[in-house]
């Protein structure tokens, strides 16, 4: 149940129609894991934690450096050299403290990711890598949990909801390792744009209402203000979640 | 004929055209004679066109008034009309931020 102050914090969202109490009710009861906190998980993190979902597992590795702070909004200049995954815990209890927070300082492998997701309600992908992003997908799919998709270059974003057993996955869109240029360019607004979107998905989902991005892919240029979307299909070959799946664990 | 472009990868189709359109001859124009044009005045930076298979490239994909060209019977020889609006984009992958 929801308690007062609950209702007067999310009150303003909780008049939306088709929302309400009972959306509330869902967020609260969900548990989000935020796979890489660097500008894709900064600006999903930040709004999953506004709306209200009970529980947030932040997962990165690495620390904060100068060189990320023109876009990663949880890490400020007194978080330099410090972990990501404890960075933006920290913040986003001071946001929210009727949220939990959990940290989690870890490499994600193929072997630990289906521990980490297990028992989750959504993953969002925030990683930066195409090897780390196929494990999480492979773990997704295995364990029956959603994974919403997001991709940045330059002002150029791409997101998508990944639904196991109904939607496209991530292998069906991506079967091989796509041409890759590091480092590549990056404005903050381009990861908030997208990590937004990625949190607007994962409230929709969580909460039961509007559509989804699923079988399709939604771009978006910041530099031309063009919008788009392709739409996915299952690869009945595919090698997570069609008849060429292969077998790991 | 008026094509209306957009572009889904770091390149402004404005900078090579000078707007957001390219005029096409009225009669026969489909997808392949407008990626060839595309491939012509960008001088090869957008080459969607696999010059040995002469399919689209494979790191390319094309959006036909919002519609995958991969779902389009036509394919490459789909004919275009006045006002009809195509997307480029390229499957790089693309970071987290």
């Amino acid at each position: 149940m929801l308690n007062e102050e609950e209702l007067e914090r999310y009150s303003r969202q909780i008049i939306y129609e088709g929302f309400g109490q009972e959306g509330q009710q869902r967020l609260k009861e969900s548990h989000v894991v935020i796979a890489g906190v660097g500008g894709l998980g900064c600006a999903a993190s930040t709004y999953l934690a506004c709306a209200g979902v009970g529980h947030i597992t932040i997962i990165d590795h690495e620390t904060v450096e100068l060189s990320n702070l023109n876009r990663q909004i949880l890490h400020w200049v007194e978080n330099i050299g410090e972990k990501k995954a404890t960075s933006a815990a920290a913040k986003l209890v001071k946001l929210n403290p009727s949220i939990q927070v959990t940290p989690l300082d870890v490499e994600i492998t193929a072997d630990n990711a289906p521990d980490i997701i297990k028992g989750s309600s959504v993953v969002i992908d925030g990683m930066d890598t195409y090897e780390m992003r196929s494990i999480l997908n492979r773990a997704c799919v295995s364990e029956g949990i959603p994974f919403i998709h997001g991709g940045i270059w330059g002002l150029n974003g791409q997101v998508t909801t990944v639904i196991p057993g109904l939607t496209p996955c991530f292998a069906c869109v991506y079967p091989q390792k796509p041409k890759e240029i590091k480092p590549f360019p990056v404005f903050g607004v381009t990861p908030a744009l997208i990590g937004i979107i990625q949190a607007i998905e994962a409230i929709k989902l969580l909460a039961g209402f509007g559509r989804l991005l699923t079988s399709k892919m939604m771009y978006i240029n910041e530099a031309t203000m063009d919008f788009g979307f392709r739409d996915l299909v299952k690869n009945p070959d595919c090698r997570v979640c069609g008849i060429g799946k292969e077998h790991h664990r | 004929m008026r094509i209306r472009l957009k572009s889904f990868f770091h390149f402004d189709v404005a900078k090579v055209f000078g707007h957001d359109h390219i005029e096409l001859p009225a009669d026969g124009a489909t997808i392949r004679t407008l990626l060839q044009e595309i491939a012509r005045k960008s001088q090869g930076a957008i080459d969607a066109i696999d010059s040995q298979s002469g399919v689209l490239d494979t790191e390319y994909f094309v959006l036909v008034n919002g519609r995958d060209l991969e779902s389009l019977p036509g394919g490459l020889e789909t004919e275009l009309s006045e006002g009809d609006e195509v997307g480029i984009g390229m499957h790089y992958f693309w970071g987290g931020g």
